[in-house]
């Protein structure tokens, strides 16, 4: 077999079965590996009505076919499920080396089924798979985790497990591997937790093989060569890390602040990536055959936040930083490392706090439901204690780990939750960018920005500009950016590999390591087809046109300060052409045509 | 006129922001003067060998990207805010 190993794995936690299948080739054509793949086999498996932390939902972790092969930045996999935030498809992508790892032991998928009924871990080597008890390790955070699976397995074993969040089913809990890289949204890890699953830990000797070597290694030394002549990819993201973009988001007026009572934190500057490289760096860090090297380790000396790990990234030191009213750079850098031992999304867990900070300040919860905790922009002590208490549910972090719509929800204010699909915007205003706030109401998995980053074009005008502030012209990139995107995460390479090379590079690598001729235009096909099948999964959940929109806030309070005051999101204006372009019909439902032109009828 | 710089032109400048008085001109024209000021380096991140603008340098006036406004002939006013970012990226 050619990139992909021929083989998936299903264990059932129910009745203990393990079981190794042939990989259906076919599907794997059709929708390549990792998101694409997963998306197939949950579509095929899972009633979309179930409960997502019932033993129904099944957990899917999947790599690509490029995943562990020599390729530029492709070491990535995704972890697909019923979202237990949203209720939608969930597809949450992750880095490290743990996707390389499982195609080393000979799988293209593990899929996990049913309930352990006492808490248990998963071991793989190689072609021996075994349930063992996680009765020791059950309340561990994540690194004492990993460091004593290893002990047990194999010291150099690739470890993917929960933290405690996981095991209390907090909402936006995530599945964690090689301690800082995390499966982060919609509450992948509360799967993980409800099934009793604490772990996967994976050896593999294997290497993947590839079709046309000579030819892959051309194809993969032209987009090296791309990628490195880049001056984002090949250079900047390592100097400065993601959080470099707090200054240029703040600068154009868009970094989101007070939950998203602004587009614009005046002491960003703070806890922007010049910042931290000053402050907290200690080295960049690269995942699995990376050549970009974005990651971040960091080191808090100061007392009150002494900690070491990884991060923060962008999107972390926005959401307890900017989104809370928060400047203090190692109060935020903590919160990461709790989030990280603990396993809990950053975006969701930082936004939420702003959102209870929102609640208190306007009255809506007072200290008598926050456990006498004042809760006030700019708190940042008060910010990381809460970290700790949504982790293991204790007292009002029981509430935060509802995630914020249910938090506002229940004080009789969703309003307050910037959430699409109940799952929180990240760190871009979309009234001061708006193809990013299109992209926001129509993900699939609900509000995320990596599912079409058009913040490249739209801000840092890469590889074109175009005007953030109109509307024009935004569905079509909108459409291009999800499409390429639903195809790239499936190859099992980075995103950040598209700071240098596009649709053409992945495809040529593809098919010399798949040995299947994909054109420019099959590349981008399979994307359209993946996002098609999301959309119809999530139809079947209960998801309808309604849900295709962005909180109220945004759609009618304009910006305050800032370069883009006065600026609101005009997603109501682009939906319908949005709709149009992807070939559905006037309430966002595929329609036949459209459908069998993606071979999905 | 208040000029602020970001990632590694900080380092190249030896400044975050600075003031800066033009005496009326475009951009082209303030680019020219940090040129010469700052040197090569400076140079290498914010123009091409040909001196058209620099690929993927975000240069804004007042929060407005200048290839949305006109380019290195945006003219510039005392009280603009001009904020110089080499290619940067993130997600």
């Amino acid at each position: 077999m050619n990139g992909w190993t021929g083989t998936t794995l299903r264990v059932n936690l129910t009745n203990g079965d393990i079981s190794k299948e042939p990989t259906n080739m076919e599907n794997a054509r059709n929708f390549f590996g990792a998101r694409g793949l997963g998306t197939k086999i949950l579509y095929d498996e899972v009633d979309p009505k179930v409960d997502a932390l019932s033993p129904e939902n099944k957990l899917i972790f999947a790599p690509g076919p490029l995943t562990g092969t020599f390729g530029p930045s492709v070491g990535r996999f995704n972890v697909v499920t019923k979202g237990p935030l949203t209720g939608a498809i969930a597809a949450s992508n992750s880095g490290g080396s743990f996707g390389p790892e499982m195609k080393f032991a000979g799988y293209d998928m593990l899929i996990i089924e049913g309930k352990s009924k006492k808490p248990v871990y998963l071991w793989i080597n190689d072609d021996q798979v075994e349930i063992r008890d996680a009765g020791k390790i059950w309340g561990k955070e994540v690194p004492d985790t990993t460091d004593l699976i290893r002990a047990e397995t194999d010291e150099g074993a690739k470890v993917a497990c929960i933290g405690p969040a996981g095991e209390k089913l907090v909402l936006f809990a995530c599945i964690m591997n090689e301690m800082y890289r995390a499966a982060g949204r919609s509450g992948v890890g509360a799967v993980m937790g409800s099934k009793n699953l604490k772990a996967v830990a994976v050896v593999g000797n294997h290497p993947v093989v590839v079709a046309d070597a000579k030819a892959f290694e051309a194809a993969v030394m032209i987009a090296r060569a791309k990628i490195q002549a880049n001056p984002v990819g090949g250079a900047g993201l390592k100097a400065y890390g993601t959080d470099v973009l707090v200054n240029i988001l703040n600068q154009v007026g868009s970094l989101p602040a007070r939950n998203f009572h602004d587009g614009h934190f005046p002491t960003a500057d703070k806890i922007g990536g010049e910042s931290l490289s000053k402050n907290v760096l200690v080295r960049p860090k690269a995942c699995f055959s990376c050549i970009i090297s974005c990651g971040r380790v960091s080191k808090v000396t100061n007392p009150k936040y002494a900690g070491e790990g990884e991060g923060p990234e962008y999107e972390s030191a926005w959401g307890f930083g900017a989104d809370c009213g928060i400047d203090d750079l190692d109060a935020i850098t903590k919160a990461n490392f709790i989030c990280n031992e603990l396993g809990l999304d950053t975006i969701t867990m930082g936004t939420t706090i702003a959102c209870a900070m929102d609640l208190f300040t306007d009255k809506i919860i007072t200290e008598k439901n926050t456990d006498g905790i004042p809760l006030h922009f700019g708190d940042a002590e008060t910010m990381v204690k809460l970290i700790s208490m949504t982790g293991r549910r204790e007292g009002f972090g029981d509430q935060l780990a509802e995630g914020s719509y249910r938090l506002a929800k229940k004080y009789g204010h969703p309003e307050y939750s910037m959430t699409v699909k109940k799952q929180e915007m990240p760190a871009y205003d979309p009234r001061g960018v708006q193809g990013i706030g299109l992209n926001f109401a129509t993900a699939n998995c609900g509000a995320a920005h990596v599912r079409g980053y058009t913040i490249a074009p739209e801000v840092l005008g890469n590889p074109f500009k175009v005007d953030q502030h109109t509307t024009d012209g935004k569905p079509a990139l909108v459409k291009t950016f999800q499409d390429l995107t639903a195809a790239l995460d499936s190859t099992g390479a980075c995103l950040f590999t598209t700071f240098g090379i596009g649709a053409a590079e992945l495809a040529a690598m593809l098919s010399a390591c798949t040995g299947i001729a994909y054109s420019t235009e099959d590349f981008m096909k399979t994307g359209d087809r993946i996002w098609n099948l999301e959309r119809l999964w999530n139809l079947k959940a209960g998801f309808t046109k309604a849900d295709d929109t962005l909180p109220d806030r945004v759609l009618k309070e304009p910006i305050q300060t800032g370069p883009s005051k006065g600026d609101i999101s005009h997603v109501g204006v682009m939906m319908p052409e949005y709709y149009k372009l992807r070939g559905w019909d006037e309430d966002g439902v595929p329609t036949e045509v459209k459908l069998r032109s993606l071979a999905l009828l | 006129m208040q000029l602020a710089y970001f990632a590694n032109l900080r380092d190249i400048t030896g400044l975050s922001k600075q003031t800066w008085n033009l005496n009326g001109g475009t951009i082209g024209k303030l680019i020219g003067e940090l040129c010469g000021t700052y040197g090569t380096q400076f140079k290498h991140w914010v123009l091409k060998d040909d001196g058209s603008l620099g690929e993927l340098c975000i240069i804004l006036v007042n929060g407005h990207d200048i290839r949305e406004l006109n380019g290195l002939a945006t003219q510039l006013h005392p009280e603009d805010e001009i904020s110089f970012f080499p290619p940067v990226a993130g997600g």
